[in-house]
């Protein structure tokens, strides 16, 4: 079943379609940055974007602020929210469940499918991002001067390849679990009507409500619930020491809402009639 | 029937869940807190001594400032809320980082020495010599700091008990200092502290304008009663960046560009503090949380002041050359004067309006409209 759903995951072109939109933002102000060498002030704009024309390693890590607010939770939303209601709106659902096939195990193949498909889409920006950003800016200084061609962290000491690798690995789950929670979200939405759109439209109400309510401080006693509050918290794994603070309160927020929206959505799914 | 009770049981299984991972969120609610200990002692505790730490803690400002483009980075830590990393061996060996979601500025003070890593700027600079008088930073807002800072500051000013509460998972001891001079803004200074090590955890000011609500806070987030290691406490700058000096005197030196007149004798009823080195123009009058400073100011920062006073509430102030505004905010009190060559002025401080715009009608009239 699994197996099922991750083959059928790879083979749509929109999965595809997103990935490359993914990689294709980055890689784009990747070149306009080389070409104009103009970053923005340090301070403004997306984080690691004024450092990254004098060291390319740090790209991933300014591309992975560029897409987070906005494209990858699309993405996600769109993956997540045709989970469900897009067998539905095919009018496969139906079929799917007279085989000998659980309610529960299909929520479970379907959540499983989006968790690949969001990890594999910070990953691949990952690495795109880390391509293109040293064929437009280099290794950075360390290299010419005979360094081991780390990086500088937000703290100023200089970060070895080797705590480079961990601390991006460590990314990549943590920004995977986020969008997680995201698609978990999404799959309950998903659960709740036939129309994908719908479901994904949700998704992303979310994230605009969670995103309104975070810097008010009237909102102070929720704001560490909030699906979106913790999504930058992966930039404290870039200071030296490392501050875990952050990172370990949103591993468990997203991993709450994953839990509770895959809750959710059992709890709906198990019981709700197909008629299509 | 089997349905509708199938459904209702999964659903009250999941609400059931959701509450579960509510609760164990806010468990800390439920661990005992710090027990009374007499306030004179806790006050003693917090002037007595500097346990080492390593700490994060968030610090909020609701002052209300107009914004200043030039002092922008000061009227942040006034008017927002500051991520505040610290690393405190003793005194004269810490390192305090101001975090922020595109970077951090890190300030390393080393046997005398000081040394700021900004990583926006991509450049460390050392910073030798000091001055009397400087514009507040991330270091002065750490809970120990500010605790040491404003207790320091009010030692002779009465202090009552007040209910313990949990900070960054210690049971702490709270106090309360109620400033007596009637002209400070200042209604309360509340410290809560580890009664053990004297750590101070978490400091509230509020304003006579609104006792009840805290207009600068600062409170531990996570906390730890150990020193932090020998690699933390050096500042390094990576291949490719930047490494300047800079001497504090060089402030003396832009103020004695202003060519400002030396500060009154006294002001307001106030007699002038002696500072050792002091800067030229600068004054310090009154004493603790009911004392204020004169600062010679540029054309730029004190016009901007005066524009912005409309926007943050301001109101002028009648001054026999120039012109003055004054804006009030719960806590702070800032007068501008401008309009005068060489008599351009800020006058802030912790006092009651009354107190400095009388002020700023006593500073003599030099140079020419």
């Amino acid at each position: 079943m699994i197996g099922v759903e991750l083959r059928l995951m790879l083979r749509r072109r929109r999965v595809w379609l997103c990935w490359t939109l993914l990689c294709a933002l980055p890689t784009l102000v990747a070149i306009l940055l080389a070409a104009t060498r103009l970053t923005p002030p340090p301070g403004s704009g997306g984080a690691f974007l004024s450092a990254v024309v004098t060291n390319g390693q740090i790209f991933p890590a300014a591309a992975l602020a560029l897409v987070l607010p906005v494209f990858l939770p699309i993405t996600v939303a769109i993956v997540s929210g045709e989970a469900i209601a897009g067998e539905a709106t095919a009018g496969t659902l139906r079929y799917l469940l007279v085989r000998p096939v659980g309610r529960l195990r299909l929520l479970v193949a379907k959540l499983i499918s989006v968790a690949v498909y969001v990890l594999l889409a910070v990953l691949l920006v990952t690495v795109v991002s880390y391509v293109v950003g040293v064929l437009a800016f280099g290794f950075g200084p360390a290299a010419s001067l005979g360094g081991a061609g780390g990086i500088p962290s937000l703290s100023g000491a200089t970060l070895t390849p080797a705590d480079v690798a961990l601390r991006t690995a460590v990314t990549v789950g943590y920004l995977a679990l986020c969008m997680l929670a995201l698609g978990a979200i999404g799959l309950f939405f998903s659960t709740l009507t036939d129309a994908p759109l719908a479901a994904a439209l949700g998704v992303l109400a979310v994230v605009v409500a969670s995103a309104a309510l975070t810097p008010l401080d009237a909102a102070s006693a929720i704001r560490d619930y909030l699906p979106t509050t913790h999504w930058l918290a992966w930039i404290d794994l870039y200071r030296d020491p490392i501050l875990w603070t952050s990172v370990r309160q949103g591993f468990a927020v997203e991993a709450g809402f994953v839990v509770v929206a895959f809750g959710a959505a059992w709890a709906n799914f198990a019981t709700k009639d197909i008629a299509s | 029937m089997g349905g509708p009770s199938r459904f209702s049981r999964r659903w009250v299984l999941v609400a059931a869940g959701s509450a579960a991972l509510l609760g164990a969120g806010s468990a800390s609610g439920l661990l005992p807190v710090g027990a009374d200990v007499p306030a004179g002692d806790l006050r003693a505790r917090v002037l007595s001594g500097h346990p080492p730490f390593t700490g994060l803690s968030h610090s909020t400002g609701r002052l209300g400032l107009p914004e200043i483009p030039q002092l922008r980075s000061t009227t942040a830590l006034l008017t927002g809320t500051t991520t505040i990393r610290s690393y405190r061996a003793g005194p004269d060996r810490w390192r305090v980082d101001e975090l922020t979601p595109a970077g951090e500025r890190d300030t390393y003070h080393r046997d005398g020495v000081e040394y700021v890593w900004d990583f926006g700027a991509d450049q460390l600079t050392t910073v030798s010599g000091s001055t009397p008088v400087r514009l507040p930073r991330p270091a002065d807002l750490d809970p120990p700091e500010l605790a040491r800072r404003l207790v320091g500051m009010s030692r002779t000013d009465p202090v009552s008990v007040i209910p313990g509460r949990r900070v960054a998972g210690l049971a702490a001891s709270g106090f309360r200092v109620t400033p007596a001079d009637p002209d400070t803004t200042v209604a309360r200074i509340d410290v809560w502290l580890d009664p053990e090590s004297g750590l101070p955890l978490r400091v509230e000011v509020a304003g006579r304008a609104d006792p009840g609500l805290p207009v600068l806070f600062t409170e531990f987030q996570e906390v730890s009663l150990t020193a932090p290691d020998e690699r933390t406490l050096t500042p390094s700058v990576p291949p490719g960046a930047g490494s300047v000096t800079a001497d504090a005197a060089d402030l003396a030196g832009a103020l004695r560009q202003l060519d400002a007149p030396a500060p009154p004798a006294r002001l307001a009823g106030r007699a002038l503090v002696p500072l050792e080195g002091a800067l030229p123009g600068v004054g310090l009058y009154g004493s603790g949380v009911s004392g204020f400073a004169l600062v010679p100011a540029s054309r730029g920062i004190a016009d901007r002041v005066i524009e912005g006073a409309a926007i943050a509430g301001g109101v002028d102030v009648e001054v026999p050359a120039g012109r003055a505004v004054r804006v009030s905010s719960p806590l702070l009190t800032v007068v501008a004067r401008g309009g005068i060559r060489r008599g351009r002025v800020l006058l802030v401080g912790t006092v009651a309006p009354a107190v400095l715009e009388q002020a700023v009608r006593e500073l003599p009239t030099r140079g020419r409209p």
